[in-house]
């Protein structure tokens, strides 16, 4: 993990840039669509434009914003004429955060239960339905989900949760299934239900524990999903959260806020990744300096 | 992560939990819950508002006049505005019973000291700077070689009389917000961010960024208190957004966007809820004869007035809600003259006859064309680019970008054809004429040049009378369309959906919602 840190900073400054770049890159700019061709002062106009630095070549621009950047300074917003980015973001940051903890708190606990009973009843019709209905949930584009949901549910904030947590939910289900079968289908197993264990028994004493440590790295990637589907459920509930402030800062050519609302994306995604990957050491030791593969590479454990 | 921040999570949180995501959007009895189509960029009313936030911050500043229903200038804070001399000077009565919502009385001191806070703002003017250039010693104010705006005099608390270095027939109607002067000695520069300092109907008590603005009743409000407590404006960009929220009860008032009216009116779930107003706008399709030299033939501009159906986008693109004109200047606008000039049919034969005339038969010589407009015309451009073809033989296609890009490529000047629009800031027809076919006129995106013209607006401003001014309003018109400079298009209506047993409400010409009057059930 010592290693991986300076890495995972230089993907997010590069990430960032890009951003700033890639926004810089557009035509039209701030000012322009605030004033959006009404009558104004030509000179006024040129005036703010200057004390936003949009006059300066973008060299310069992108310059200036690297060094402030570098200096753990985000800058003022362009569209809300200079409140500070760091205002923006500790106002959205929460909703995203509630968001993304009320997803969890609802895909984990459906996604196990129902990856469980998939592993369970594989062979029976319920595992058969339980299966399509994931592949289904899956399947689906996200915005699209998010907009039915929206439609079915006037765009309260609970079907917001539901738009994240559903194809997180299944996404757990299948990849606990995958497990848990393959924990289901090993010796230990046969010794224990051979005991005359009980299914449940079986499955939660033994099967499950031993399908948790790969879960855990796989669920990672999963909240990284997660993550970049806010952005649509934002824009489609009309919740202020980062994922919004992103899209409109882009819409509005707000520069330093683009910038500042996808670093805070990479780096929440590089928290997930770490929390995943400590979360897995202390439960595997093993695994603590060599990392962890993705999802099915291991889980060769030895039962408890 | 700071407290409130934190306590922000948590609140998020227990919204999800408990399912009472609707706090962000009170529904208190007597509150009204509007929308939106954008967020604020401001609400500071010194500096450059943009068209969302000057339509919130005209609910709680004022100026001078208003704008009525119909587009006509109305007396505000001031009851009469008198010149003597064509326009050079002008003395205000200033309405005598105006309170701010601090409860401190409106007088003469307070315009003086708004216009001189706009003149001397750093690092910015304020925006009214722009209409306040005209007036004696603004420039040496700016400069700081004088200490007060000498143009000013106010001889009692309730006249003021302002002298201007040129006669300028329109400045009672300039769109000002005139400001509480003991606000910033209260609390400090950023006033406006902790207290309301207008004379408006509404107070603004609350503005969380992207999401929502509040304006309570302002009790004392001159014209009478407003019928209802509150307005609650939910910022809901998104179409099926707004549309969900409304089905769902939680808006009383849903405008909506122009690309949607079309397919909302015409669902038989929103009759009797459908509430149009006429919008002081000037739509046209632009011919840019600096970048396609054919068009400097008036012939060939002639043959593509021929060649289109604008009568059938009424009904076809507009759903009815939109007013056919045949002119430069709109109606919901004193000076507009309906039915002056009959519009020019569509007559394909003609339009293939005067291209021929111009030694394009058939389309031939003719480089290929693109309509360029923003989102909200796609439909549009693509209906007049079939029939532009169909008829005159030349390749038109559409190109459609969006919206900042448009703008920004007209503003530039890097569109051929293109459909461009123009709201007015305030009620006089030089707003619609001057800025979009004066040469010297920055957002004049044709590129159109004519001395005559020219010289038409510059006496027209000169003119206090409004009756000689419309003369020559008509006569600049005259003089647009006996040059074929574009084709005008439909106006398309402000349209809103409105809760059954909401009254009251009117969405005046410039855009701006009036909630005064507006009674909930």
């Amino acid at each position: 993990m010592g290693r991986r840190l300076p890495r995972l900073l230089l993907l997010a400054g590069t990430a960032v840039l890009a951003s700033f770049l890639a926004s810089h890159a557009l035509p039209g700019d701030p000012i322009s669509l605030m004033v959006d061709g009404r009558t104004a002062d030509p000179d006024l106009i040129r005036r703010m434009r200057e004390d936003a630095g949009l006059d300066q070549p973008l060299t310069v621009q992108f310059l200036s914003y690297a060094l402030d950047l570098l200096r753990g300074d985000l800058g003022q917003s362009l569209r809300y004429g200079g409140v500070p980015v760091t205002a923006l973001l500790g106002d959205a940051l929460p909703v995203t955060l509630g968001l993304l903890a009320g997803a969890a708190a609802l895909a984990l606990p459906f996604g196990l239960t129902l990856g469980l009973a998939a592993a369970d009843l594989r062979r029976a019709w319920p595992g058969t339905a339980l299966t399509i209905g994931s592949v289904l949930a899956l399947s689906v584009p996200p915005l699209a989900l998010a907009t039915w949901l929206m439609l079915a549910g006037s765009g309260t904030a609970p079907w917001a949760v539901a738009a994240l947590a559903l194809p997180a939910a299944a996404m757990i289900a299948r990849l606990t299934r995958t497990q848990v079968m393959e924990v289901l289908g090993r010796d230990f197993i046969r010794t224990a239900q051979a005991k005359g264990l009980g299914r449940v028994a079986v499955l939660l004493r033994h099967a499950l524990p031993n399908a948790l440590v790969p879960l855990a790295a796989a669920v990672g990637s999963v909240a990284g999903t997660v993550l970049t589907t806010t952005a649509a459920v934002e824009t489609v509930f009309a919740l202020p959260g980062i994922g919004r402030l992103t899209v409109q800062a882009v819409l509005a050519r707000d520069h330093t806020v683009a910038g500042a609302a996808v670093l805070v994306f990479v780096l929440l995604q590089v928290a997930i990744s770490l929390t995943a990957e400590l979360l897995i050491g202390l439960a595997d030791p093993r695994l603590r300096d060599d990392g962890v593969h993705g999802a099915g590479a291991h889980g060769d454990g030895e039962p408890p | 992560m700071p407290l409130p921040a934190a306590l922000r999570l948590l609140l998020t949180v227990l919204s999800i939990v408990t399912g009472g995501a609707g706090a962000a959007f009170p529904a208190a009895a007597e509150t009204l819950r509007a929308s939106l189509s954008d967020d604020l960029t401001t609400i500071d009313p010194f500096a450059f508002p943009g068209l969302v936030s000057s339509g919130v911050l005209r609910q709680v500043y004022e100026g001078f006049t208003a704008i009525d229903a119909v587009g006509n200038a109305v007396p505000a804070l001031a009851t009469r505005w008198e010149t003597p001399d064509g326009g050079r000077t002008w003395r205000f009565t200033l309405r005598p019973d105006v309170r701010f919502h601090s409860g401190r009385p409106f007088t003469a001191a307070d315009v003086l000291w708004t216009w001189e806070n706009h003149l001397t703002r750093k690092p910015q003017p304020g925006y009214s700077a722009f209409y306040l250039r005209g007036i004696e010693g603004a420039a040496a104010l700016q400069q700081g070689t004088v200490a007060s705006l000498p143009g000013v005099a106010i001889p009692d608390p309730h006249t003021l009389i302002v002298r201007l270095t040129e006669p300028d027939a329109l400045f009672p109607l300039y769109p000002f917000l005139f400001v509480d002067r003991g606000m910033e000695a209260e609390f400090g520069p950023a006033w406006h961010e902790r207290a309301s300092g207008g004379t408006g109907p509404f107070r603004l008590t609350s503005w969380r960024r992207g999401e929502s603005v509040r304006l309570d009743a302002h009790a004392a409000y001159w014209g009478g208190a407003p019928a209802v407590d509150a307005v609650s404006l939910a910022v809901l960009p998104d179409t099926n957004t707004l549309l969900a929220r409304y089905d769902a009860g939680e808006l009383d008032v849903a405008p909506l966007p122009d690309n949607a009216v079309r397919t909302v009116v015409r669902q038989p779930r929103y009759d009797g809820q459908v509430m149009a107003f006429a919008r002081a706008q000037v739509r046209y399709l632009a011919l840019n004869q600096d970048l396609y030299p054919p068009f400097r033939d008036r012939r060939v501009r002639e043959a593509f007035h021929y060649a289109v159906d604008r009568v059938a986008t009424v009904n076809g693109l507009h759903a009815g809600r939109a007013l056919l004109t045949n002119g430069f200047v709109t109606p919901g606008l004193g000076g507009y003259q309906p039915d002056a000039v009959p519009l020019t049919p569509t007559d394909p034969k003609r339009a293939r006859a005067l291209l021929a005339e111009a030694g394009h038969a058939g389309g031939r010589g003719l480089p290929p064309l693109q309509i360029a407009g923003g989102p909200n015309v796609r439909e549009e451009a693509t209906y007049f680019a079939a029939q532009l073809t169909a008829v005159l033989g030349i390749p038109v296609s559409v190109r459609i970008q969006e919206r900042a890009a448009f703008v920004a490529a007209i503003n530039e000047g890097h569109e051929a054809l293109f459909i461009n629009g123009w709201t007015a800031d305030f009620p006089d027809p030089m707003d619609q004429l001057a800025t979009q076919w004066h040469s010297a006129s920055p957002t004049n995106r044709s590129r159109w040049h004519s001395p005559d013209f020219d010289r038409l607006m510059e006496r027209a401003r000169g003119l206090a009378d409004p009756a000689a001014r419309n003369a020559l309003y008509r006569d600049a018109e005259a003089l647009l369309r006996d040059q074929a400079v574009a084709l005008p298009l439909p106006v398309p209506q402000f349209v809103a959906l409105v809760r059954p047993g909401v009254t009251g409400l009117v969405i005046r010409p410039d855009g701006t919602t009036d909630y005064h009057a507006a009674r909930l059930p």
